[in-house]
């Protein structure tokens, strides 16, 4: 005796959905985003829907408290987002329906901390030229 | 730039990018059932906030609760004294006794004055004017009036400070009562389980620290987020019992196959609970992934519902059918669960909006 | 001229504890008093239920030791109903019970203790490449790379610099009495956060058999875990399938490589500043085990790994035979406790006749001081045979070395000798601390093999992890009682309950704190904090009572456990009589 895990026709209202997200992003430019992890998906619910979006051009892996996956799936402005908390469990996951996801660009914060650095560095190298 | 004692600072001192919050947020946004959408909101609101003092008293306890805190995955304890929150008061966790503790808690109502979070776990005996359960010469009874005098908002953390819990089984020895009983002039939050699912504890006070406010409460004054649903509507065995599968015993052949727990006394159809999404330390199992029904042990009054072996009776289920049609009711629960995200994303749109409107402000 | 020293409450420890000391001109305490300011009543409660529910109240009595409670009920219930469990079940038991252990006592040492000897503050002080040296000198621990140390002190240090100081505000740092190295308190800070992201996994064998931690389920007659391993492969039927038992041993290496390469190397490092505490903080020089982890089941002592005993007056060459059944060895005095009992104050009382009428007779809050010369605290004073007994890691060590256990007996000749301490070292504060580490040592070496037992019988066939045949209240007889006991962290815990009718009639458990933190008995004998505060210390400054702190957290308090009521004869049930 084996356990199925049942389809439960979940996949399918999602993608319907994000067709509808799609159409809108494209028309108005009104960004939009589905958590998965709030849907009662079954494992094969889940591959249905990854199976049925596919993957497309881009992917990134980022390392941040514990790995995050991000890739824009065959259609273009749809992006999967898995992030895995401490010990490699998915902590959230969702699907944006977006040009970019905002993780992906440089928060003005950091670029700002980052110049500053930057700067001080070449500086430092400066003043070490001058005693040398 | 972010404010020095802000958060935000704090992180790029650490030389920790503003993704860490942002991917923190998108974590928070999808446990408190809040848009998706609202996380670089919150992200930002989050980064302009100074830790958010948190005051944290145990009275009639097992320690439970805090050692459930402490596994917390999302985020970590760690982050959350580090980064979060300044943890003014916790007797477990703090390095100073007696005296030096008295003083720190005072010291740290006195800067907090009417903004504090203060954190109660375990009940508060009121039978022989409190004398069952004292700290520091004083009565929990007496300590929990003046603390909770100053703060902003009480978050009763685990079953017994929600709704009395053990201590207030019958017969109630002590008198037990829950805080909500004392506290009446004050927002009172309830957190409720035995011990509670961390991340709510945790989501919960990180939802205050972002908008200033409580989550949205329901009729028991807990967050609709995590106890808005009962653990049988979100159960992964939800599909057996609309089968008309069920274990017999814990350990025939519908046992190891994950068949439903109903007939051995689940309570899961009447408990609300985060369980079965959530799930326990780092997303691992439930209890009835692992094989035993729910104890109902978020639920007000759960010790006194007879046998935790007894099963549910069909008054207790209302008109749903113990043997339904079985990939039709599979198909309508999908529908029904996107259909209740929805509504769930139009009712936290304001929420968004406010947070938006607050990281605004600040950096006017 | 004696001075009053009170510290209430005693932080980084389970509940509710206040400590009283008498002291001398010099700061020496020459009495002290221990009281557990916290009463629920929970055995009370449990009175009328079903057997097969008490598990989950019992556990309750707290979530620290969160299974103990749990595992002493389901074994009285099945004592009393001569209820077998599968081997299956047994092991399940051992991995979950020795799960509790290693993590209890890594917790204890980092987040409990640590703070006694380690002085947050000087860390900042630290240099990274030193702290690097110092870690790789003692250790192969991964992590310990001159970054990794900057990282975390980058992180204390932005902490510190913020202003919100939290938990560590009023913290005595500073204080002549921390002698750690500033290298020293890095690296033991550094791992204070290694050891709570460690101790998360560690839990995880808890939830794949019990569903959760803190609290996991138990079950009479087995345990709640059914095997799927047959189920199917990713297509997760129940928590205990191929993924989830792989897990457990993936758990359990992370054990014990932390014990090995983290803990164990740390108390060592760290003890060896602070050699002055084994030569104080002695208890009572009588140790007490109920013995645990049976390979075959609780019937056959033969098979346990911890035996069970007494020892008294330090003598190791003698073993005296304990039986939990017989009226005149275990039982629990109320002299000092604000108690009563209908044949007067001044008897003791074994659990199955034990009797608890609160009676309130303190002083009225707020208060500053006990009446020590009466009644002071909501803790009853067990004794066996009349003898004031220490229970918990050092009695078990000492009781695994007397019996000739040959793994203890290297270990800790290994760790004296490296401390250059004679084997008399032992009976100490820290002698206390150092058998936490050891027995951690001991029980997480024997993980593995028990693992290893439960996959063979998985292969060979063997899925039963329930016996259901007397799981039907009607199988029982009228009237069964019985006593289920374990080896707990903080020491020996028995449960004794009486069935009649298939409902409990009575319920009782004396808990290890109760042993330890009791106050004195009816011939005025001080229980084992007290005596243990009153050996050889003398407070620097009683407003930074570290001295106390450090003796108290040696045995790992544990007071919600401590403190319990209950009355066999479910008559009237609480008497209030606050004067």
């Amino acid at each position: 005796m084996t356990a199925e895990s049942p389809r439960t026709g979940l996949a399918d209202s999602l993608l319907r959905q994000i067709a509808e997200a799609l159409a809108t992003l494209h028309a108005k430019g009104t960004r939009d985003a589905i958590d998965l992890r709030s849907l009662p998906l079954t494992a094969a619910d889940r591959a249905e829907l990854e199976e049925a979006l596919g993957r497309g051009e881009v992917s990134a892996r980022l390392e941040i408290a514990g790995q995050s996956e991000l890739w824009e799936t065959a259609y273009a402005g749809v992006w999967w987002l898995r992030h895995m908390g401490v010990g490699d469990q998915v902590a959230a996951e969702s699907i944006e329906i977006t040009p970019l996801p905002d993780l992906l660009a440089s928060h003005p914060d950091d670029i700002g901390l980052a110049a500053a650095r930057l700067t001080a560095e070449l500086q430092d190298k400066a003043e070490e030229a001058r005693h040398v | 730039m972010s404010d020095p004692g802000t958060i935000g600072a704090a992180l790029a001192a650490q030389g920790i990018s503003r993704r860490s919050l942002l991917k923190y947020t998108a974590y928070l946004a999808s446990v408190l059932a809040l848009p998706p959408m609202a996380s670089r909101a919150m992200a930002e609101a989050l980064a302009n906030t100074k830790r958010q003092s948190v005051i944290w008293l145990s009275f009639q306890e097992c320690t439970g609760c805090t050692e459930s805190l402490t596994r917390s995955f999302s985020p970590t304890l760690e982050d959350m004294i580090f980064n979060l929150i300044s943890l003014d008061y916790h007797e477990t966790l703090m390095a100073a006794s007696g005296d030096a503790a008295e003083a720190a808690m005072q010291a740290a109502r006195e800067a907090n004055k009417g903004k504090f979070v203060l954190v109660v776990d375990g009940s508060v005996s009121t039978g022989a004017n409190g004398i069952y359960s004292t700290n520091h010469g004083k009565t929990n009874l007496e300590t929990l009036k003046e603390v909770a005098a100053d703060a902003a908002a009480v978050l009763s953390v685990g079953t017994c400070a929600a709704f009395g819990g053990i201590p207030y089984a019958k017969p109630n020895p002590t008198g037990a009562v829950p805080v909500s009983e004392i506290v009446t002039d004050k927002p009172v939050v309830n957190i409720p389980g035995c011990p509670p699912i961390p991340e709510a504890i945790a989501a919960t006070v990180a939802y205050f620290v972002t908008f200033g406010k409580l989550p949205e409460l329901d009729h028991l004054h807990r967050p609709k987020s995590f106890f808005g649903d009962t653990i049988h509507d979100r159960c992964y065995r939800r599909p057996f019992y609309d089968k008309g599968q069920f274990a017999k015993s814990f350990d025939d052949e519908g046992a190891r196959a994950g068949w439903c727990l109903y007939e051995l006394g689940c309570k899961g159809p009447v408990t609300y609970n985060a369980c079965a999404t959530t799930k326990w330390n780092g997303g691992v199992s439930f209890p009835i992934q692992s094989g035993h029904g729910c104890l109902g042990c978020s639920e007000p009054g759960f010790w006194d519902r007879g046998s935790f072996y007894k099963p549910l009776s069909a008054a207790v289920m209302g008109n749903r059918t113990l043997i339904g049609g079985a990939a039709l009711a599979g198909v309508a629960a999908g529908a029904a669960s996107v259909a209740l995200a929805r509504k769930r994303r139009q009712a936290a749109l304001a929420e968004q909006a406010a947070a938006q409107k607050k990281a605004q402000e600040k950096t006017e | 001229m004696t001075e009053r020293v009170v510290v209430d409450p005693i932080t980084r420890i389970e509940g509710h504890l206040r400590i009283e000391a008498e002291t001398g001109p010099d700061g020496s305490i020459k009495s002290a008093y221990s009281s557990g300011t916290m009463v629920r009543g929970i055995e009370l409660i449990l009175q009328g239920r079903d057997p097969r529910d008490a598990w989950a109240f019992a556990q309750r009595i707290c979530g620290v030791c969160t299974l103990v409670h749990g595992i002493a009920s389901v074994r009285a219930v099945e004592n009393a109903l001569q209820y077998t469990i599968p081997p299956n079940a047994q092991l399940i038991r051992n991995l979950m019970i020795a799960a509790q252990y290693v993590h209890d006592h890594v917790m204890h040492f980092y987040h409990l203790h640590a703070l006694d000897w380690v002085d947050v503050v000087s860390a900042l002080k630290a240099d990274p490449a030193a702290t690097s040296q110092l870690a790789q000198s003692i250790s192969s621990y991964a992590k310990s790379s001159p970054g990794y140390f900057a990282d975390v002190q980058k992180k204390i240090k932005t902490f510190v610099e913020g202003g919100q100081l939290g938990i560590f505000a009023n913290g005595y740092w500073g204080s002549p009495l921390y002698k750690l190295p500033p290298e020293a308190n890095l690296m033991a800070v550094a791992h204070y956060l290694e050891a709570l992201a460690w101790q998360r996994e560690v839990v995880q064998i808890h939830t794949i058999f019990g569903g959760k931690n803190p609290h996991p389920n138990f079950l009479v007659g087995g345990a709640p875990s059914p095997i799927s391993v047959d189920a199917g492969a990713g297509l997760a039927a129940t928590a205990v399938n191929m993924t989830g038992l792989s897990q457990v041993k993936t758990v359990i290496e992370r054990m014990q490589a932390f014990v090995d390469q983290v803990y164990l190397p740390d108390t060592l490092a760290i003890a060896s500043f602070y050699k002055d505490w084994f030569a104080r903080g002695e208890g009572v020089g009588n140790f007490l085990t109920f013995g645990d982890f049976p390979e075959k089941g609780m019937d056959d002592p033969a098979s346990w790994l911890i035996p069970a005993g007494a020892i008294l007056n330090r003598d190791l060459s003698t073993i005296h035979p304990i039986d939990l059944n017989d009226p005149a060895q275990v039982q629990e005095f109320v002299a000092h406790s604000w108690y009563d009992y209908s044949g007067g104050k001044a008897e003791g009382l074994h659990p199955y006749a034990g009797q608890t009428n609160l009676h309130y007779s303190g002083p009225q809050p707020p208060f500053t001081q006990l009446d020590v010369e009466h009644d002071y605290s909501w803790l009853k004073s067990p004794r066996w045979k009349g003898n004031v007994m220490e229970v918990g890691p050092l009695s078990r060590v000492l009781m695994l070395y007397a019996k000739g256990h040959e793994p203890t007996k290297a270990l800790a000749t290994q760790a004296l000798t490296q401390l250059d301490l004679p084997l008399t070292a032992m009976f100490s504060t820290l002698g206390r601390t150092a058998a936490r580490t050891l027995e951690s040592k001991i029980i997480v070496d024997q993980m593995m093999i028990w693992y290893d037992n439960l996959i063979a019988n998985i292969r060979s066939g063997d899925l039963s992890v329930h016996n259901e045949a007397k799981w039907d209240p009607a199988t029982w007889p009228a009237e069964a009682k019985g006593v289920g006991f374990t080896e707990a962290p903080r020491g020996g815990l028995a449960h004794w309950v009486v069935i009649k009718d298939g409902k409990i009639d009575n319920y009782q458990a004396v808990v290890p704190s109760t042993w330890n933190a009791g106050p004195r008995d009816a011939k005025g004998q001080p229980g084992p904090y007290e005596a243990a505060l009153m050996d050889r210390h003398t407070l620097a400054d009683p407003k930074q009572p570290l001295e106390i702190q450090r003796t108290i957290h040696s045995f790992d308090p544990c007071i919600a456990c401590a403190v319990h009521v209950t009355d066999p004869d479910g008559e009237e049930l609480v008497q209030i009589n606050v004067t």
